[in-house]
Order: structure tokens, then sequence, then C-alpha cells
């Protein structure tokens, strides 16, 4: 075995289930009740619903303690942290049988010697711990947001380092030696130590992987924007890729509680093959996020499933061919579709089963295209210039009538599309991203100690780095976010930290405001943060497309012709072998190529395209 | 009976229906985030105190993302008064600004934007933006203040007026806009990222228009406000026919410490409700003072949420509902009266309703919950060599409701989600304030079977400065309500402290108006707990110890309100129940002798009760009492004793008849108001 990497959702699922550690909090005198205040934010919809809870913090008020001390927001302590205060601290946490503390004081983002010396104080006194600090996992002004992102990664922490060591070790009974790499939050991937001490990073670990496959995937075909699109069978997940990087998000609503981290834009919803149509009592249609997951899954599994869903309404229209085998094993019954779709075509009085399963299909591929216009156009995106990588079980399924819906003029049906997110760990480079409160007018910013702590993040970058063998080359970059002054929210700007120069990074910022955001206030230039990003580059990796055979042909991989509604009628549609289409085949819809995890429809309208990279193009004619 | 798809409804099928619909609401939800990502304000960048919402030519609400109820509905009579005022002068590329109280309803810094949308010289929508201006101008720094006595002492009023005319500013008024409003500059660079948005929406709907067709988008705005309403009917049929009436009582009109009742009566007829207040106070002199859309605005959210809780909202879930108000009662504010408090008159008429409709639907009653109030500080920072005017207006908890507590400092679900208590260390940095501490009000609950959320307690340290506080809130002593027997929690002031002593500058007019502070006073801000559900000896005892051990109730509080007795961390099972045991036998039970009119002092109720009667609930005249009868919200009035009152008998006019839904001869509960705020005081 050559290099172990590890996409994992043990983090969401801890976070979402609320199972992680018996956590206590440390916080500022004052403040203790700072997780269960928050913003007053509901952050889980809740409008006009007078039942709406609150979620409750990771941490509960009864394990929240304070200790006298304070920093001002200049760094300036106006306030000691005595030792009468950090010697009580381990017998309270004792006394509440404390399996993780998060340490989390004011300000501490701009001077963390108070929370360091708690922190080194309960290392060395508890030593099996798991203790972590605001001013380390997420250096930022918001202290409720710090804080609550801190105790996500307390609260993770013992449960994820528990899972690697145990994998760790089973790893190595079978003579792995190296260091165990974990897909990131953030497209990156990190070291399973590095994962143990911020597990908070990995909180996207899943879905991380199909993004750093469309990466890869732009990067062979020059494709610069793109978004990627996995579809599986409970959800689906999209993120926007722009000048071969993919959009980054600041937080990330989970569990009811903000998150923040640098990590990907994947916006996911509950929209898969598996997902339920559902009709309101006041005549509402929608469809998820309910899934009927595997079991007992979509009618046509015939397993006890018989609410319609997106896959039943897919048999029903002849997409997925009737007495298809599912994983070569479950065969798809059609009767059992119709029945479970005509249950809506009558309540909802559609003329027939077919409008029936089409109408459900629009709403579950609107619910969709709602999902990428979330991270392309309400990010001041516009969809239309990227292309659609479109892979999952039922990613290609549905990818066209996505486009269509945004207006989009491609997608890339890629090779393998049912382990493609898998392939995206492998050619992953290690990413480590730092991000610290720095707040200074532009005019009166000490540039010199701004260079300063650009190049001492850098080499906590280079530090974090794992020892991988097979890391070849390190790319760092440097960035200030800034903003007019006034504003709350700023724009990142790339800078070089030994060229920084006030007049260029002024002009810089106010042509990339210009061009965000179509306008050009006045005003002066105030530093947000500082980030420095610091990339271990993995092996470059080439895709070799499946043998082709000497005799391929179209006529060849030609399966069947069927019929398949498409488009509000009943057409004949040819079904090809998608191992069997030679290079550069140009087919035009309505087809369907079939393969081993995976169905790529191609309706009326599209052509597509076999590219010498096996890689399969479609546009609109 | 089951929504059927009517003829209409079958030109457009239900997918395409909800696919415009959820354009419609995606569009607004992408201008919102340009908004707060390009804003200068704290106002709007941090608290996100602005709203979105897409009305038809005739003003009817189309679309809102999760925007704010109470900015937008009444945005409804901003549209009729432009058309009023401009006809068919209205073409694309003019924004038409309004923020006349006596229009919209509610504080004159709540500013509506209103963008035209045309397609072929045809009018298909206005794009509205109303959005928390910081200050307006007038008497106060922040516009919004409890003495004004007159319109043009709060600020800059504007009949609709086009700031825009046809994509070029109107230089003209901005200039006399800016010219009279504190914080000019920011406003200046806030309407610019303002046009900025309009235009960014207008591309986005547009291309919603272009790949629908403009007539389906009209059509599909048009069949989803019908279906709202079919809804709505619905769930109007299937209430208790009947008339509900409740009163709820303002402490202050601003200028003197006297009630302010607001009196709703509630009509449940077929599929119809009429939501009628005339019998509300007169205007006063203070600017607790409203308008018809103040009235309709508290109407149609209560109604929304008790009988339709989603998120979803257009104009067609309103128009079963008729709402009616007097003119010369404080929802038909005439000019000159001062409005400034006219958002907080707003929300206490939407806990009249809710009170009122508990008695048609008593497991879908809530306790009574926490309003937005305006509390901020103002004045000169000598380290940064600047004026400030710094908004810091916590929310309370929300009210219990049957099975569940409430939640403790969240927005109510009548209010938008934007965040309401700000970051101690984003103030910090731009303030001269240290926050001493931010932590939740114990016992601040309203104590219940399920008990209601907590508000906090919020300290600031004034550094470098001097200024003044000001504290809007209303309630702004007495406790909200809680139901069917449960409490409210304490009500909600600021204190001041200095030198060692500490200063309530709210006593006496129950507001704090322009109070001055100095470097190094501290000002307390104590916000109110939402009321509870059910009776307080009937909650789970343990669930109780969960409470005294998490620090939301304390001790002393589980024995003296829910008669829980805690020992060594446990319940101690026989000492409670004996405890319960006594309560209960304490309580006081009067009989209802129906008398031909309320008893009022000026507009205050009144309970005249005996002399013993006084005694045993351990009140003298003029405190607050409350009565707990069929109906599962209590009726509150002061207390005046009378030497020939019958121990034994409450004298109840009409209307109190009608609250609580009782007759002559049955038995009601009498019992004090406790409020703890009184703990808390110096």
């Amino acid at each position: 075995m050559a290099r172990l990497l590890h996409g994992t959702t043990v983090a969401t699922n801890t976070a979402i289930e609320r199972k992680g550690a018996r956590t206590v909090g440390i916080f500022t005198h004052g403040f203790r009740h700072t997780l269960a205040i928050g913003t007053a934010q509901r952050f889980a919809g809740g409008l006009f619903d007078p039942r709406f809870a609150k979620p409750q913090p990771l941490v509960p008020n009864s394990r929240c303690l304070d200790v006298e001390e304070r920093i001002d927001y200049r760094g300036k302590e106006t306030a000691a942290l005595e030792a009468a205060e950090l010697d009580r601290l381990p017998d309270e946490l004792r006394r509440l049988n404390a399996e993780s503390v998060a340490v989390c004081l004011l300000h501490s983002y701009a001077n963390d010697t108070h929370e360091r010396a708690i922190e080194d104080r309960l290392r060395h006194e508890l030593p099996g711990l798991f203790v972590c600090r605001s001013s380390d996992v997420h250096p930022q002004i918001r202290e409720f947001e710090r804080f609550t992102t801190t105790t996500f990664n307390a609260y993770l922490g013992p449960v994820v380092e528990r899972y690697l060591v145990r994998l760790r070790a089973a790893l190595e009974a079978r003579g792995y030696q190296d260091e165990l790499l974990l897909m990131a939050s953030n497209g990156g991937v990190i070291s399973a130590t590095h994962a143990m001490r911020y597990p908070v990073k990995a909180v996207l670990s899943g879905p991380a992987g199909g993004v750093s496959a469309g990466l890869l995937l732009g990067r062979l075909l020059g494709l610069s924007e793109l978004i990627t699109y996995d579809m599986g069978g409970t959800s689906t997940d999209v993120c926007l890729v722009k000048d071969h990087r993919a959009s980054l998000a600041t937080q990330r609503v989970i569990s009811g509680l903000p998150l923040r981290i640098p990590q990907l834009d994947i916006n996911t919803i509950g929209a898969g093959g598996g997902s339920v149509a559902v009709v309101e009592r006041d005549g509402t249609f929608r469809v998820g996020p309910e899934s009927a997951g595997a079991v007992p899954g979509p009618a046509c599994y015939a397993r006890g499933g018989e609410q319609p869903t997106v896959t039943d309404a897919n048999v029903v229209l002849g997409r997925l061919g009737r007495g298809a085998l599912l994983g070569g094993v479950l065969p798809l019954r059609a009767d059992l579709a119709n029945r479970a779709v005509d249950g809506i075509r009558s309540t909802l009085g559609f003329a027939n089963l077919e409008t029936a399963a089409e109408g459900l299909l629009r709403i579950a591929v609107s619910n969709m295209a709602g999902a990428i216009r979330e991270i392309s156009v309400e990010r001041g995106e516009d969809p239309r210039q990227a292309a659609l990588v479109a892979f999952g079980g039922a990613g290609a399924m549905h990818g066209c009538e996505v486009a269509e819906e945004l207006g989009m003029q491609r997608v890339v049906v890629p090779l393998f599309p049912g382990n493609f997110a898998a392939l995206g760990l492998l050619v992953s480079d290690e990413r480590h991203e730092f991000i610290r409160t720095h707040l200074a007018l532009l005019g009166e910013a000490d540039l010199s100690a701004i260079r300063r702590a650009l190049y001492e993040m850098e080499a906590l970058g280079r530090q974090a780095l794992s020892p991988d063998r097979f890391t070849r080359e390190v790319l760092v970059e440097h960035a200030i976010e800034m903003r007019f002054l006034g504003q709350a929210h700023g724009l990142q700007l790339r800078v070089q930290a030994d060229d920084l120069q006030r007049d260029r990074i002024d002009a810089a910022f106010r042509r990339l405001y210009e061009q965000t955001w179509n306008y050009q206030p006045e005003g002066p230039l105030q530093l947000v943060s500082l980030q420095v990003t610091v990339v271990g580059r993995a092996p470059a990796l080439q895709l070799t497309p499946p043998n082709q055979l000497a005799r391929a042909s179209i006529d060849g991989a030609l399966k069947e012709r069927r019929e398949v509604f498409m488009r509000g009628r009943w057409q004949s549609t040819p079904i090809y072998e998608r191992g069997m289409l030679p290079m550069g085949a140009n087919l035009s819809g309505p087809l369907i190529i079939d393969e081993e995890g995976g169905t790529t429809v191609v309706p009326p309208g599209w052509t597509t395209e076999v590219h010498p990279t096996g890689h399969l193009f479609i546009w609109p004619q | 009976m089951a929504a059927v798809t009517t003829k209409a409804e079958q030109e457009l099928d239900p997918v395409t229906i909800e696919v415009i619909r959820n354009a419609l609401m995606s569009f607004i939800k992408e201008m919102r985030h340009i908004l707060i990502r390009t804003s200068f304000g704290p106002n709007i960048r941090e608290r996100h105190d602005f709203s979105i919402a897409l009305h038809a030519p005739d003003g009817e609400l189309v679309a809102i993302y999760q925007d704010n109820p109470p900015h937008i509905v009444p945005t409804v009579y901003a549209v009729l008064a432009t058309r009023q005022r401009f006809g068919e002068d209205i073409a694309p590329g003019d924004i038409v600004i309004v923020n006349d109280p006596y229009v919209l309803g509610g504080h004159m810094n709540d500013v509506a934007h209103l963008y035209p949308i045309f397609e072929a010289g045809r009018l298909l929508f206005w794009i509205v933006i109303r959005l928390h201006y910081i200050d307006v101008g007038g008497m106060a720094p922040g516009s919004i203040t409890p003495d004004s006595r007159e319109v043009f002492q709060e600020g800059l009023r504007i009949p609709p007026v086009k700031a825009y005319v046809q994509g070029k500013p109107n230089a003209a008024f901005l200039d006399v806009l800016f010219a009279n409003i504190r914080l000019a500059e920011e406003r200046r660079s806030d309407v610019m990222s303002l046009v900025a948005s309009f235009w960014t929406g207008e591309k986005r709907l547009r291309e919603i228009l272009a790949r629908h067709g403009v007539d389906a988008v009209v059509r599909c705005g048009e069949l989803v406000r019908d279906r709202d309403e079919r809804h709505m009917r619905d769930a109007i049929r299937r209430l208790t026919p009947g008339s509900y009436a409740y009163e709820v009582n303002l402490d202050s009109d601003g200028g003197t410490a006297r009630w302010v009742p607001i009196r709703v009566k509630v009509l449940v007829a077929g599929d119809e409700l009429t939501v009628d207040f005339s019998d509300s106070a007169d205007i006063v002199i203070g600017p607790m003072n409203g308008a018809e859309s103040t009235a309709a605005c508290a109407a149609y959210v209560a109604i929304k949420g008790l009988l339709d809780p989603t998120p979803i909202v257009t104009g067609g879930s309103f128009r079963p509902v008729r709402v009616i108000t007097r003119p010369g009662s404080v929802f038909r504010a005439t000019p000159p009266a001062p409005s400034s408090g006219a958002q907080d008159l707003m929300h206490r008429a939407t806990a009249a309703v809710l009170g009122a409709l508990a008695g048609a639907d008593p497991l879908r009653a809530l306790g009574d919950h926490c309003s937005p109030a305006h509390h901020y500080m103002a004045g000169f920072d000598l380290l940064r060599g600047h004026n400030f005017i710094m908004y810091d207006s916590p929310i309370g908890g929300t009210g219990a409701v049957n099975g569940q507590d409430g939640s403790d400092v969240v927005a109510g679900f009548e209010r938008g989600d934007h965040a309401r208590v700000m970051s101690v260390e984003v103030h910090e940095t731009e303030f001269p304030f240290r926050a001493e501490y931010n932590e939740l009000r114990r016992d601040s609950g309203g104590a219940g079977e399920w008990r209601g959320g907590l508000g906090l307690r919020r300290g600031w340290r004034m550094l470098n400065g001097n200024g003044t506080v000001t504290d809007m809130a209303e309630p702004s002593f007495t406790p909200f309500f809680g139901v069917l027997g449960a409490r409210g929690g304490p009500g909600s002031t600021t204190v001041v402290s200095r030198g060692g002593k500490r200063f309530a500058p709210a006593m006496g007019v129950g507001k704090v108006v322009r109070y001055p502070i100095q470097t190094d006073d501290l000002i307390e801000i104590l916000k109110w707990g939402a009321g509870g559900y059910g009776d307080p000896l009937d909650r789970d005892p343990n669930s109780v110890l969960e409470d005294v051990g998490e620090g939301r109730v304390s001790p002393e509080h589980a024995a003296d309100i829910y008669g829980v007795e805690i020992a060594d961390g446990t319940v101690d099972v026989t000492a409670s129940k004996r405890r319960r045991a006594e309560m209960r036998d304490r309580r006081t039970v009067l009989s209802i002798a129906a008398v031909s009119t309320d008893t009022v002092d000026g507009d205050t109720r009144l309970w005249l009760i005996a002399p013993s009667v006084a005694a045993r609930l351990g009140v003298e005249n003029g405190d607050v009492v409350e009565c707990l009868a069929a109906a599962p919200a209590p009726l509150r009035g002061r207390v005046a004793i009378r030497a020939e009152q019958q121990p034994t008998v409450l004298p109840a006019g009409p209307f109190a008849i009608a609250c609580l839904r009782v007759g002559s001869g049955s038995s009601v509960e009498i019992r004090p108001v406790i409020n703890l705020l009184l703990r808390e005081l110096p």
C-alpha cells in the first residue's frame, strides 16, 4: 500500500447526533453563559413557529466555569490571571468528570497568554484530558462564534481521537507504517495526528473528497470554473470552483450551532435518490428532505417502502431500466414504483403517472438548482459560466436538467462517477489554513509587524505538514482580509509578505471591491485579518480511461432501445454501455448511458461527446 | 376540508408554482446577502436590522425570505401611500422613500425604500427594503425617545418621496435627508449599497421573468396568495366559533407611569376573524402611539403563528382577517402625535391578540414573550474623538407552550432571524465601553408546569467618554403574563451604578430618558424572561432540580414558587409534597359578581377587594394583581381596597367577564403579580 487516505463522517455524526465528549468550558468571569445566550438568532428556521426550541449549546451551564482575568480589545492585560485562579481548576475539572476542556477567554485572538497559561497548567496536571483553547482553534474576533467553534473541537476531540487511534492500530497490525491522512473540511488532507488535535477540521471530511476530485478534473480538462454536483442516496453536496479553487465558507450551521473554520463552501441538501415526495395538507408538493434511506428504501427496491421517491420516478419514466439490477443484486420493481407514484398522481390530480413522476423530478431538480444558486449567485458568481461536474450514484441522471434550470452550458460526467469522490482523496493536497484577527487601518498598519505575523503563521503551517514522504512541493499563500472602515465583512486580498506596499494594497483592494460588488464606496480601508495557507502538494496522478476494445464502436455500445419519458412524452431512446463507447463518439439526445455505479441521462436537445480522456462532455445544442 | 386544486391553479402546474416561488424567495435572499456584506452601520451589518420583500402592484405581500414580519407586513401601507401620492407617475429606476409613522405604524427609523419593476410599461412588482436607520434626526441621538411629545422631535418625517428618479439620485432630497440626521456619512454609504442591492435584485428578478415568462411569474404570485388564503380559512374554520377578548397594558405612555390599555375582541365566525381594537386607549401624549398598520401587523403575525406556524407567508394569509381600530385611539395617531414607541405598542398588541385567542384553543396558548426593546447609549467617545450611538438591545426569552419550556434569549416566533445580542468583543472595539458581564438572568423564566425562557443581564462599564442611556422597553416594569396558572418573569429595566451607588432611572415613568452617564459608570441592562404555561405546582420536581443545577432557577425560587424543596442535590419528595399542598390551600378563590361597567381609574383596571382579602394576599392599594379563570390568560388590574366589599366576591364588568370567560357566580383565583425585578433594584 502506498498512501492511505481516509474520508470519514465520524466527526459530523458525533456533532449531529450530539454524542461527543463530556466537555467543560472555561470562560472569562462574567461570560460563562456566552454559549447559552449566543446572538439570539435561531439559526435553524423557526419563523412563525411558537414551538421553536433554540438548539442547546454543546456544554451545559453547569459545566461552564469562569476565571477572573481580562484582556482588552487591543490585547492589553487589564486584569491579571492570578495563580489562585489556576490552582483551583484541576480539582473543579475532576469534580465535573471532564473528558475534554475548551478554554474560551475574551479577546484571546489579540493576546493568548491567559488561555495558554490555563492550557499549560491543565496539560501538566491532567495529562489524559483533551484540552484546546479558542486562540488556537479559531483566533478571530466575535466571542460566541469563536467559543462555539472551540467547544465543537473539544466535544469532538476524544471521540475522533479514539476512532483514529483504533484505526491506526488496525492499520499498523496490517503492516502500514506511514502516517494516516484524513480528508479535511477545507478540501485538503491533514495528518491523523493533526486531526486528533483539531477534529473540528474534519467535519466535512465526508463530502470534501468529491470537491477535490472536481478540482483535479478541472485541471486535467482545463476547466477553471465548475460546480461539483454529488448526488447520492439521501443527499446532494454542491460546491463552486473558480479559477481552479474551491470556494470557502467562513460559517456552517451544524446541529443548530454556527461552526467557523476555514471550510469548503459545500452546500448539502436533503435531495437524493431516496428522497421522498410529500403532499402537504394545503397542497404544497415537496420532495425531501426526508429520505427513505437504504431500508426501506425507494418503493421499487421492494423492501417495504411505499412512499414515492426520486428513484421511483426515474423507474416510472424508464430512465432506470425496468428490471435493471441495483448493484447487480437487487432488481428494481417497476410495478411498485408505479403504485407509489400513483398516490401523488391522484392526490394532486395529475393527468397521468408520467406527468406526476416528471413533476416529482422537477421539484427535486429545482431544489438542487436552488442549492447551487446559494453557493453561486448568492455569492455573486454566475453559474452559467461554470461546468457542472455530475457524479455520485444519481448525479449523472439529473445533471442536464439541473444545468438547464440554471442556464449552465456544459455538464461533465467523469469516469467512474460512482467512485469519483474517493478519487479526490488520492489527489488532495495537504492543506493548512491560518486566520488571525488583526484590526488596523491600512494607513496606520504596522506593515513590518504584519510581515512578521504572516511568516510566523507560515512557519506554523510548515510544522503542521506531515512528514509524508510523498509530499513533493510546498506552496504558501499570504492574504489580508480587508474592508472599508465601518463594514463588518471583508474581502480577501492576496499579497506577498516580502512585498507589502501601502498604496498598492489600497489600489488592489479597491479594484477587487469594485469587481465583486459593482460599485465603489469611499473611505479609508481597514485590515481585518491575516491569512496564510500552506499546501503540501500531493503526488500527481494520471487517470487512464478503461481499456477501450479495439473494435469499440457506437453500434457495438448500443445495448437496447426502449421507451423513455422525457419532455412530456415517451420517446424511443438508445441505451449505451459506457465502457464500450469509442473515444470521440458524438451522440445526440435523447439517450442513456449505463455503467456500473451510474446512469447518464442525455435529454433531447443535448449532445454528448466522449472526450479523449474518457470523461463525458454534454452540452445543449 | 382538505384543500383542493382549484381551476385557476391548474393553469400552472404545482411544480411550476413551487419552482417560481423558490426562485422568488432565493432572489430576496441574495439581496439580503449583498446588503449585509456591503453595508456600513453596525445596525445593519451586525444586527441585520432590515428586511426585504416582494409586493404586488396593489401592495399585497408576494414573498419574503426569512425577513422580519413587523418590518414587512406594514409596508403594504407604504405601497398604497406611494400610489396615492404618485399615481401613474412611477418609472423604472425610481426609488421611493417613506418613513411616515402615520402610514407605516412604526418608528421613523424604519425607512421603507420602494423599487418598482416594470415590463413593457406594466408595473409587475415592488421590491421593498425596510431598513432601520440608526438615527433620523430629532431631539435625541437615535431618534427613538420616550420623552417626545410631537413627531417633529422624533426626526425627519418622510412622506413618499423619490430618492432616485429613473436611476439618478434626487440630490435635492438626499442632501436634505443627510443634512438632518446623525452619522449621515454612514447612511450615505448604506444608501449606495442599498441601490446596488436593488440593481442586482432587479437583474435576478428579470432572469426569473425571462425563464418562466412574465405572465407565469405574476400568476404564480397570485396563486400562492390564493392558496395561503385557503389555508388560513381552513385553519380558522377549525377554531371554536365565538368571541374572545383580552386586555394588555403598556406600563407607561412615555410621559407618565399610567397604564395604557390595549383591549381587543376577536370574533371567530365561519372562516373569518375580526380583530377589534376599538376599546383600546385614546392617543397618548408620549410616543406610544401607532397607526392602523400597527394594529393590523400585530393581529396578522399573532394569527399566523398560532394558526399556520410555517415560515412561508404572503398577503393571502391575511385576507380572512379584518382589523378594526377606532379614530382617536392609539392605533389612529394623527399629526403631530409622537410615535417612536409604535413598535413597542405593536408588540404588546400582538400579545393581546395571543391572549384573546388562547381562549379559543388553550392547547395552543403560549406564555407571553419578549419584545425587542430600544435600548441604546449615545454620547462622545473621548478616546476615539467622535460621537457615537451604540445600540445594545438584547432580547429576552420565548414563552412556554404545552409540553415544552420556552427558550432562553432568542427571537420570538414573529421576528426575523437577526442577531439581537451583539458581540461584546466587536462593541468594545468600536465604542467606549467594556462589558463586565453577559449572563442569563436567574429566575427570570416565568414559572409554570412548563417554564418560560430566561432573559439576560448585561453590564457595560463606560470608559473614557460621556453621554446618555435611553431605554424604551415595554413593558418596562410589569412582568409578562403566563397562561393556565403560570407566572411571568420579572420586568425589564436599566440600572446605573456610580461610585458604589446604584440608581434605577426608570422608576416613576418606567422608561429611561437620556439618563446622563460618564466615565466609570456601570450600566446594567436587565432583560425580561417570558411567561410560563400551566401551574408551577404541577412542574415535574426533577425538572425544577435540573433548572437549579443549570443555574436557571435559584433554590429559594424553587421552594417559594414551585414548592420544590431541594436538599443535598436531590428533591426532598415528602417536604415538597407537603409544601405544594400548603401552597394550593393558601390560594384565594372568589366568586364573580357581574356588574354593569368595568371599574377603572382613568383607564386603569381596578379589582375591588375587601380589606380581609387584601390582608390575605398581602397587597395594598395600587398593587398589581391578576385574576385567573376559565380563560388561559390572566386578567390584571390594580388593587382597590373597599371596606364595603364582600370578602368572597369579586365584581367584574362586561369586558372583564368576556376576557375571563366566566359568568356571575363563577369561581376565580386572585393573586398578586410577583415581580422579582424589585429584588434586583436598589
